[in-house]
């Protein structure tokens, strides 16, 4: 069937086909249609929208519900995320599933507030203190929205984590005509719980990289999340080997299983001199740079990102090997080039790595990018 | 049938849903559409556009640089849009508002007194309907057999009333075009 959408209703049906059943969040330009579409929604299947006061109220209750069992979202855009921060630490920290829409928007603070940019890529990465690993993916278009919110739903519930959905203004707010019926619907994922007989030990994993087993508060155990370095038990401590093991444990619960977040779309014909890597609205652009320069006669492959954090590095090294060129279109002043960067040092030949940068409120046009397709 | 189409206009002129109003009828005719909203933090008396791009074939990216087709209902659109359009495409002035002539000598420019027409027809805020029409026309992009369709579908409720003369504005356009 086609109907005709944008990326803020893609991303509530994507949410709801995942079993979200709860979601807390604050208006802003311009995710405010993420939350009006979810306060509409979750009522009519018995689940929980509420605007909070603001925004830091609003992921809290977030955390809140997700530690009862709940499958919680949220949804706001820089400025939000700035006031998120304290939070996501709290998610990470305590092992809280939790997905949080970023819809980014232009420039610090109150910036460009109706105009686009992707210029929280990094943000995302180390937003919060510490510097532990985050999971962010990032669709291009209406029926990824629809698809990677399940899948970020599942990866929420896997691995108890917060995970990231990096969009934009415009994915959000433009609306195009989609084919629903190819509409991807992912298997739900559940967090896994712990037997309701028997002793509970809330942070209690058999490797380092395993995930520890769920218990609801209000459930069947006493139930312990905390904040702060812990023990298995949830208790805080400052014993080297009990922190030395939680650290590692929240790194390598995610670095472990990196090959499962490596989500791309490699699109090359032909091995190619020139690759271009792009995420997000701006990968819309790279596709059709890609198909007007192979029309003039120019070879090209293009790699689009889905999952941004953990860098999906196997599957760029494989794109990048024996390229000379590599173009990285993006709405920042090269976030994700850094990344690109680090790749291809590694690699011999060694492509050159060149950006396509706007900052200015528009969309990088495809034309801009193809003058980079030799 | 490719036509990319930006539609600008004061807050409040109904740019925006102009712009919806062509894509829901472009969905309605079996084509591919895309349509995005642009506007600033102010509301109305701001400046607001939507770029619609209503095509065959599937389309790339939502952005449009030199469009097929302008509709500018205010002097600033017209400023900023009159030189964008591409060589032989079509622009819809709406001369109430502006007095200045076109320097385009490559372009269709069809300059309707919107406004006037619309309160003549009994309700000032068509002026954007009027120029749906006069647009349509001119690039032979929906049939306004269509865009009846979508009004009495998408014309809320306490303007139920405004439909027939909704469905005259968009033929008085279309003669003009």
């Amino acid at each position: 069937m086609r109907e005709f959408m944008d990326g803020a209703e893609a991303i509530t049906r994507g949410a709801l086909a995942a079993g979200c059943n709860f979601f807390a969040g604050y208006p802003i330009t311009p995710a405010t249609p993420i939350l009006l579409r979810m306060l509409r929604e979750l009522p009519k299947i018995g689940g929980v929208g509420i605007q909070g006061e603001d925004e830091i109220a609003s992921i809290g209750m977030c955390i809140g519900a997700a530690m009862t069992g709940a499958k919680a979202m949220t949804a706001t855009s820089g400025p939000g995320l700035s006031l998120y921060s304290e939070n996501i630490g709290l998610g990470i920290m305590g092992e809280v599933p939790l997905v949080i829409v970023d819809v980014m928007r232009l420039g610090p603070a109150t910036g460009g507030a109706t105009t686009v940019a992707q210029g929280d890529v990094q943000f995302l990465r180390w937003g919060t203190s510490g510097g532990f690993p985050v999971i962010a993916l990032c669709p291009t278009n209406a029926a990824e929205c629809y698809a990677l919110t399940q899948r970020a739903f599942n990866f929420a519930e896997r691995f108890r984590t917060p995970v990231f959905i990096a969009t934009d203004k415009e994915m959000i707010s433009a609306q195009q005509s989609v084919e629903t019926s190819t509409f991807e619907n992912i298997p739900i994922a559940d967090r896994a719980r712990a037997p309701a007989e028997g002793e509970f030990v809330p942070y209690r994993v058999k490797r380092l990289a395993d995930t520890p087993l769920f218990s609801p508060i209000g459930g069947a155990h006493l139930v312990r999340f905390t904040t702060s370095m812990h023990g298995e038990r949830g208790i805080l401590t400052k014993k080297p080997s009990n922190v030395n093991k939680t650290s590692r444990h929240l790194y390598e619960k995610i670095e472990a299983h990196r090959a499962e977040f490596e989500l791309v779309a490699f699109d090359a014909p032909e091995r190619a001199p020139t690759v271009v890597v792009s995420y997000g609205i701006t990968a819309r652009s790279m596709i059709e740079a890609a198909r007007d320069a192979r029309a003039a006669g120019k070879k090209v492959s293009t790699l689009t990102v889905h999952s941004l954090w953990p860098v999906p590095a196997r599957a760029l090294r494989d794109a990048l090997r024996g390229a000379t060129r590599v173009v990285v279109p993006e709405l920042n002043f090269g976030q994700y080039r850094l990344e690109i960067e680090r790749i291809a040092l590694a690699l011999d030949p060694r492509p050159q790595v060149i950006g396509v940068n706007r900052v200015d409120g528009e969309l990088i046009t495809p034309g801009e990018i193809e003058e980079q397709i030799l | 049938m490719h036509q990319e189409i930006i539609i600008s206009g004061f807050g409040g002129q109904g740019a925006l849903f102009a712009g919806q109003l062509m894509a829901y009828a472009a969905l309605a005719e079996g084509r591919h559409v895309t349509w995005i909203p642009s506007y600033g933090p102010e509301m109305r008396g701001g400046t607001a556009n939507c770029t619609v791009i209503i095509s065959d074939d599937e389309i790339g990216s939502p952005l449009v640089r030199n469009p097929s087709a302008a509709m500018v209902m205010n002097p600033p659109s017209f400023e900023r849009f009159e030189p964008l359009v591409q060589k032989d495409g079509v622009l819809i002035v709406n001369a109430s508002l502006i007095a200045t002539p076109s320097k385009r000598a490559d372009i269709r420019v069809i300059a309707i007194p919107a406004n006037e027409i619309a309160a003549e027809l009994g309700a000032a805020q068509m002026a954007n309907v009027i120029m749906v029409g006069a647009l349509v026309a001119a690039t032979g992009a929906l049939k306004l057999e269509t865009l009846d369709q979508i009004l009495e579908e998408h014309i809320s409720a306490r303007h139920r009333d405004k439909i027939e003369a909704n469905k005259k504005a968009l033929r008085r356009g279309a003669a003009l075009a």
